[in-house]
């Protein structure tokens, strides 16, 4: 088996070259993948059809009204990617846009997360008390079109690793932007390579899934939930305030 | 300038350089990647109680070559069964891959058998393994054999195909115009196993006696009783000694019993998973006689649960037509008062014989292989109400009621004779 190093190596050589390159190139390539990975999960959702157990979705409180709507509402650090429409206004080319461009992106974000988590809702029963690697990599196992068509979970794969790429990308180039504006630097392309170099480092700190799953229930959750929402919240509200202040004086 | 342009270009070559030759090492394990002459590919795996206790027997089926034999018949050894008693599935085949000098590869295992003698211990621990395997696919079928899982699987030997995959992939689709079997996966055993509102199943295997005493013994003088066969004590007699009648019941991982083949038929109307069926009924107009009837379903089967006083009531509600199958003598199948009359035995006879069924599931298996705790789990608002209430427990004391309606037509080409 090849060494996981190597592996991650291998996205962040892709990360770092198109950071080198314009972010025209990076969003014109998300273009083409985005659209690709959509219509994947949309594939799995029907081709799985057959497969789904609609009762599933019952008890519909699942472990109870406090765990679901009050504890649970913790889950919403999956929407993290709202942290990216704070930085967007100065990229748009018609930041008058940028409402109707928030709003699309959120429920199209909202329709996939519904599609994605139904799938493994209605498959499985075994999610509510044991856990899988990859999820919808198990429900992609499932789909046999006739005799020619299986093991297509292969194909699934290769399109997800070109969207990790493709996320990664993004992460890193908005890091640049944000380190610039901090920093005043009038080249980004050279950060590149030390936040390249950084998550590579990061990946590899985690011994085991465990770790991995620890972070993310743990770490990544409330610092989402801190900075995503309740930082930028603040910061939103106090904005407003000063700049009703001002108005009035 | 131009010096320190040329130079940039260098480093960035060397650079580029430097990453494809890690990239090429990095990868370089795909050099020695196993090609199609380095692996054995499984078609089946029987697992047998082994002879030491806590052991297990476990027998693979392994696809090889075809091979001319000497008098150059067209009969072809298309498989070899090695066997090799240890403690686990996977150290089975860590010895089987010393053993055979190839790596054992899973990935078009067709078939996994577990004896009957294994299955009543429990199977959980092995399929969670199996299940836990990249290579094996969900769609795997799963039979619990009457005998040794390695005696089915050497006398599955296919008598209308080439290759033993090619039976393993088709035999589990005569479920579906019969209803005398089912098609029984691994990722629905481990969903069963796992739900809290169902129970697993599996296909049940056995074996074909070829002595003739055992012909009469198993022949049905009654042909109402046609369908109490099951595997291991049908009058067939051919080439290949396996077969597949019933279904193996089981309660959590423990298999508790068996259906025969109309009790099958049952279960298959009941999930949708089967297309048509054949019954013998009395001839309402002559009672020696019998008819022979192909039903099939109008609409889905449906399935209503409802909690009266902490106690399960169930109706099941089945809509069918039917062709007449068989013909007779001086037989007028145009008079709408006979086929109403047939049609009216006809319903009888399947409502009689889900009662039945669904009856000793409840009272005899206590197991809900028909998966009516999907439709209950509407009636509890969390789950924590859903455990106290215990469904798979509760079910032992549920009350059936089930409505037919069966709407036979005609014969198929001909109408009176």
């Amino acid at each position: 088996m090849t060494d996981v190093f190597f592996v991650i190596l291998l996205f962040v050589i892709c990360i770092a070259i198109t950071s080198k390159l314009e972010f025209t190139a990076t969003l014109k390539t998300n273009l083409i993948i985005i659209p690709i990975m959509l219509f994947s999960i949309i594939f799995l959702f029907t081709s799985n059809m057959k497969n789904f157990s609609f009762s599933r979705v019952f008890p519909i409180l699942g472990n109870g009204f406090v765990n679901t709507f009050i504890l649970g509402i913790g889950n919403i650090y999956s929407f993290s990617g709202i942290a990216f429409l704070y930085f967007l206004p100065p990229l748009l080319k018609k930041p008058e846009n940028f409402k109707k461009v928030a709003i699309t992106s959120v429920v199209i974000f909202a329709i996939y997360i519904i599609l994605t988590v139904s799938i493994i809702l209605f498959m499985f029963s075994f999610f509510v008390s044991e856990d899988e690697v990859l999820p919808l990599y198990f429900a992609a196992r499932y789909i046999e079109i006739g005799t020619f068509f299986v093991r297509l979970e292969s194909v699934f794969l290769l399109i997800w690793m070109l969207v990790f790429a493709c996320y990664l990308s993004i992460v890193v180039r908005f890091s640049m932007l944000i380190f610039k504006k901090i920093t005043n630097i009038k080249n980004t392309k050279i950060l590149a390579y030390p936040f390249s170099i950084l998550i590579l480092a990061i990946a590899l700190l985690p011994k085991n899934y465990a770790n991995v799953k620890y972070y993310e229930a743990n770490i990544y959750k409330y610092i989402i939930l801190g900075f995503s929402y309740t930082f930028c919240l603040l910061l939103l509200i106090f904005a407003n305030v000063k700049r009703r202040k001002e108005r009035k004086i | 300038m131009i010096i320190i342009i040329k130079v940039n270009k260098l480093i960035r070559n060397i650079f580029i350089a430097v990453i494809i030759l890690l990239l090429l090492l990095a990868f370089s394990s795909s050099y020695i990647s196993f090609s199609i002459d380095n692996l054995a590919f499984v078609i089946a795996i029987g697992i047998d109680k082994g002879d030491t206790q806590n052991n297990l027997k476990i027998s693979f089926q392994i696809a090889k070559p075809s091979s001319i034999s000497k008098n150059g018949s067209s009969e072809q050894n298309t498989a070899i069964i090695n066997t090799v008693e240890t403690s686990s599935i996977n150290s089975a085949i860590n010895l089987m891959n010393s053993y055979i000098g190839k790596e054992i590869n899973l990935s078009h295992c067709k078939l996994i058998v577990f004896s009957e003698e294994l299955a009543v211990e429990g199977v959980g621990n092995r399929i969670y393994t199996l299940i836990n395997n990249v290579q094996i696919r969900p769609s795997t079928n799963v039979v619990i054999s009457k005998t040794d899982a390695k005696y089915y699987i050497e006398n599955s030997k296919p008598s209308l195909e080439s290759l033993p995959t090619s039976y393993y992939e088709i035999f589990p689709n005569s479920s579906k115009y019969t209803g005398y079997t089912v098609n029984s996966t691994i990722g629905d055993f481990y969903n069963g196993l796992t739900c809290n509102s169902c129970q697993p199943y599996a296909i049940l295997g056995g074996m074909i006696e070829t002595n003739d005493s055992n012909l009469e013994e198993y022949s049905s003088e009654d042909p109402l009783n046609a369908g109490n066969i099951k595997s291991n004590e049908t009058s067939i007699s051919g080439k290949r000694g396996a077969e597949n009648i019933g279904l193996a019941v089981f309660k959590k991982d423990k298999l508790v019993g068996e259906l025969n083949a109309i009790e099958t038929v049952c279960f298959s109307i009941i999930r949708n998973q089967v297309n048509g069926f054949l019954i013998t009924i009395v001839d309402p107009q002559d009672e020696e006689n019998y008819l022979d009837l192909y039903v099939y379903h109008n609409n889905d089967t449906k399935s209503k649960v409802d909690i009266v006083n902490g106690t399960p009531y169930i109706t099941v509600d089945c809509k069918f037509d039917g062709r007449i199958y068989s013909m007779k003598d001086k037989s007028n199948y145009l008079d709408s008062n006979i086929l109403e009359e047939i049609s009216s035995s006809a319903s009888e006879y399947i409502k009689l014989q889900m009662q039945n069924y669904l009856y000793r599931t409840a009272k005899t298996f206590n197991s809900d292989i028909n998966g009516f705790g999907r439709n209950v789990l509407s009636k509890f608002l969390t789950k924590q109400e859903l455990d106290e209430f215990n469904w798979l427990e509760n079910y032992q004391n549920s009350f059936f009621t089930v409505n037919t309606d069966v709407n036979i037509k005609s014969g198929f080409l001909i109408t009176e004779t």
